[in-house]
């Protein structure tokens, strides 16, 4: 039997590893702490080297995000030197990351999130079989499309952007990559491939008249209905025999950078970027990110840090920490960022139905993702035609290689807001700052003992068995969490009892 | 640079690695063939591992057909450098990989070799062998979720102790005793974990550039004091497949290698398998006849890069690194970085962050080519190239020999 929480173990500061350790007493969760359990000095890492080194490192940071990084740290240099790349860079850079967004949003829905409902806790439950059919691991037959599709658009990545994962084409000024009209063409009709699968078996309908028709909640429960054959319908059947319109709420803080640049005036977003606080939309205040590490394992010189002044200095020994994870804060409010995030910002009129009725609950969080698609999709398939139409305009613009002051990058990665934060000095990097969409929603406490989104959205959930807490698993992957996560569990009545269980993908 | 530098660079780079032998001659390979038969006797005696998709069914299943698993077989013999009349072989060694159990861990690293693994290469036969492998402990892939993880992967070193290969992703860090990687519910630290699970190992495999060489974790300062796989693991054999991200046809390849012959494939001086790293870069890209004519991109964007001119000059590191990607690409072949317009940045090679991270032509680095010589200018550089070709024609040579035996399988 391994030892209890009070062991001190390392954390993770950006991506990776997780730990989730729950305190259970009368089968209720009563505490919850996450906890990163690696740490890699990036930030340390990139200082002192040349501002163009960032492309190349900083997707580095995480095997399935790497473009986004690459976006953030591409935009973190033009904006310190107020650089406009061309629109047609602009274009294409936006199809690689919708291209990454979409195939991660694919993979999370079908074999993450679809496969817990083949897990043995509900083989008495009468949707069990056809759950097997369609998601069991590697064997279900609606996961095998899903994984097909999803490796079907990240081609269109390696034709933009040479290979996927760890992609490098994005520099100041556009990008290095001059495609051909095959190339092209070819990149199109992958865009197509997986609008056709994703019409004809997750959504049942094609997503423009989805777009136009499905705008409240009654609409859309009514469309499940009637397309009773589509994996949006299985997921809600599910939802509602495993409680998960219940379950999972973590407050009405919502946060999103936006995303889809503008071609002509990339500093504009076409999904568009600001936070919810308590319900009410307003717009980004960058002013108002700062990072908490009262419950960090970094010195505590500083407790409250504005990104650009962020210090980054390992400790083990502070008082109070629990994990290798910051703890950002938006005017000192828990923030939860994502797809949800995103829809509800951009004031998506069916998420914003959905949300009225329903709150942030775990099928709510997981539908704005699997939904994310037929949004994204549709500026894909609108960029690609826009750069087929100026094909012969410049991917590039000449700029020069002299960079200092202060540079901002920020983007929405598949999970949600990431910011680099960047300090150059004489074409150098001075300082950099990250704070990844984990970050935000796998926050520690702060120093107001305010948990993170992922803790709250854990208390008081009832776990009916502890060991095999599937409720869990349902909420803490309604997030999305970075790869190779796990929960503990530990209930009060048998302190030794423990549970060790998987999250990520 | 100091001379001790340049020295160190100039082993790293050794032209040696560049010595790929793809003709040993009849005896040899005939004596091979002999070993790899009885070999393959032997595996289908055992029983397939537990849970693992029968093979053909799988293959027929995803909508391939028997000629498209023979091309595959063909085209990944000629990879592994065996002559055609081995093809046969190594499609029988492909059905038979359920039967080599394959355990592995991800200590501190990105899980980007996984995603290529997992992701990159299509639904076709490669991931069909990675459904069907026996990853017997994966955290990424594994199915089962629960408190069986480490169990699980406890129960397969002690039931494949001696027998099972051992993949490693992410690289080790030392520093505060191990304490910034842990792993589990007790808290292990990596490098513990790491000896525990090469342990009972028949070879350990480190996959990417973090744990072969440290990688970016180890990159200047190395906050956490982190080493690749080999600076840890004593008394194994042990396989680097370097690259960020290793090329998933490079990991297939090991293990078929070990499946068809059970013993690890012929390595370099920096335990690199030859069949992958015996090939330099430059030798083999698209671009070459840029290079050699004196055409040059000097800038992104200009009408060099329109032309698809060498990246030499933009400060690609092709010279001097030692992979194929330049021959098999990423991504189901779709593509790689130089075709997009970005030089190689050496991820294949130890240290590259901190010798060689892209922006700096290597003109201006001043670092020592493989052929000899301290460049000064890409000009007396390519010279240096063109009259000691001794290298790259023995790699032309090499290539067009494998190609040959592609042809001569038929299938291709």
């Amino acid at each position: 039997m391994s030892k209890t929480v009070e062991l001190e173990i390392p954390l993770n500061r950006v991506e990776g590893d997780l730990d989730i350790r729950v305190s259970i007493k009368d089968g209720v969760i009563v505490d919850a702490k996450s906890i990163g359990t690696l740490y890699r000095g990036f930030e340390n890492i990139l200082r002192g080297r040349d501002a163009l080194d960032s492309l190349v490192i900083t997707p580095r940071i995480c095997g399935i995000c790497s473009i986004t990084h690459l976006s953030a740290a591409v935009e973190a240099l033009e904006s310190s030197q107020n650089i406009t790349p061309p629109p047609q860079a602009v274009r294409l850079r936006n199809l690689s990351l919708i291209s990454e967004t979409v195939q991660s949003d694919i993979r999370q829905f079908f074999l993450m999130y679809m496969a817990d409902f083949a897990n043995k806790a509900y083989e008495n439950e009468s949707f069990y079989e056809e759950a097997m059919k369609h998601y069991e691991p590697f064997k279900g037959k609606s996961s095998k499309r899903a994984l097909q599709q999803s490796t079907n658009i990240l081609k269109l990545v390696a034709i933009i952007g040479g290979q996927w994962p760890h992609t490098s084409h994005m520099v100041p000024g556009g990008i290095s990559t001059i495609p051909t009209m095959l190339e092209l063409n070819v990149a199109a009709s992958h865009i197509d491939t997986t609008i056709l699968w994703y019409e004809e078996h997750v959504l049942g309908m094609d997503i423009d008249t989805f777009a136009t028709s499905i705008t409240s909640e009654a609409s859309f429960f009514k469309h499940i209905e009637s397309n009773a054959d589509t994996d949006l319908a299985r997921f809600t059947n599910y939802a509602k025999k495993c409680n998960l319109f219940e379950i999972g709420k973590s407050g009405n803080n919502f946060l999103s950078y936006g995303t889809v640049n503008d071609p002509v005036n990339p500093k504009k977003r076409l999904i568009k970027e600001g936070a919810i606080i308590d319900g009410a939309l307003e717009s980004l205040s960058l002013e108002s990110i700062t990072e908490d590490i009262s419950h960090a394992w970094f010195k505590q010189i500083q407790i409250v840090q504005k990104p650009f002044e962020g210090v980054t200095e390992p400790d083990m020994k502070s008082k109070g920490g629990y994990t290798w994870g910051k703890a950002p804060r938006y005017g000192k409010n828990v923030m939860q960022t994502g797809p949800l995030a995103q829809a509800l910002v951009n004031e998506d009129a069916l998420m914003v139905s959905l949300h009225a009725k329903y709150e942030d609950c775990a099928y709510v969080r997981e539908l704005a993702r699997i939904l994310r698609p037929a949004i994204h999709l549709r500026y894909a398939r609108e960029q690609m035609r826009e750069v087929l139409q100026n094909f012969t305009d410049s991917t590039y613009d000449k700029v020069a290689h002299s960079f200092s002051g202060l540079g901002v990058g920020l983007v929405e990665a598949a999970r949600g807001s990431l910011g680099h934060w960047v300090k150059f000095e004489d074409g150098k990097i001075s300082n950099y700052q990250i704070i990844t969409p984990t970050a935000w929603n796998g926050s520690p406490k702060d120093e107001n003992g305010k948990h993170g989104a992922w803790e709250k959205s854990l208390l008081g959930l009832q776990v009916k068995d502890v060991d095999n807490p599937i409720e869990m698993g349902h909420v803490i992957r309604s997030f999305d969490p970075c790869l190779v996560c796990t929960v503990h569990t530990i209930d009060l009545k048998n302190t030794t009892e423990k549970y060790k269980f998987r999250i990520g993908l | 640079m100091s001379m001790e530098n340049e020295e160190s660079v100039k082993k790293l780079f050794t032209a040696e690695s560049a010595k790929v032998d793809t003709n040993k001659g009849d005896a040899y390979y005939d004596e091979l063939y002999i070993s790899c038969q009885k070999r393959i006797e032997d595996l289908k005696k055992l029983t397939p591992l537990n849970n693992r998709v029968d093979f053909t069914e799988s293959i027929e299943d995803q909508g391939l057909e028997r000629r498209d698993f023979l091309k595959w077989a063909s085209a990944t013999t000629a990879m592994l450098m065996l002559p055609a009349s081995f093809t046969p072989l190594v499609a029988e060694a492909a059905v038979l990989m359920n039967r080599v159990p394959v355990i592995w861990v991800e200590l501190s690293d990105c899980a980007g070799n996984s995603e290529a693994l997992l992701r990159s290469d299509g639904p076709k036969i490669d991931e069909i062998i990675l459904d069907i492998i026996s990853l017997e402990f994966h955290e990424t892939l594994q199915a089962a979720s629960g408190h069986q993880a480490e169990k699980q992967m406890n129960e397969a070193m002690e039931h494949f102790k001696g027998k099972y290969l051992l993949f490693v992703e992410g690289a080790v860090p030392l520093g505060m005793n191990g304490g910034y990687g842990t792993i589990g519910a007790t808290g292990e630290t990596f490098v513990d974990h790491l000896h525990r699970a090469a342990e009972g190992a028949a070879a350990v495999v480190a996959v990417g550039s973090c744990a072969t060489f440290g990688g970016i974790p180890a990159a200047a300062p190395n906050p956490t004091d982190s080493v690749g796989v080999m600076d840890v693991v004593k008394g194994k054999p042990i396989i680097n497949i370097p690259a960020c991200p290793a090329n998933p046809s490079n990991m297939v390849g090991v293990i078929l290698h070990y499946v068809l012959t059970g013993s690890i494939p012929e390595l370099d001086s920096l335990l690199r398998p030859k069949f992958a790293f015996g090939y330099r870069i430059h030798d083999n890209c698209e671009r070459r006849a840029h290079f050699d004519a004196g055409e040059y991109v000097e800038e992104w964007g200009d009408e060099g890069a329109k032309n698809n001119f060498c990246l030499y000059k933009v400060g690609c590191k092709g010279p001097m690194t030692f992979n194929n990607c330049s021959i098999i690409r990423y991504n189901e072949g779709v593509n790689w970085p130089i075709g997009v317009g970005r030089g190689c940045i050496g991820c294949s090679e130890p240290d590259f962050w901190d010798k060689y991270a892209y922006e700096r032509p290597m003109a201006n680095a001043n670092i020592k080519a493989p052929t000899g010589g301290v460049e000064k200018t890409v000009d007396e550089f390519g010279l240096g190239l063109l009259t000691a070709a001794g290298i790259g024609i023995g790699i032309h040579a090499a290539a067009s020999a494998v190609a040959g035996k592609r042809e001569d399988g038929g299938e291709y």
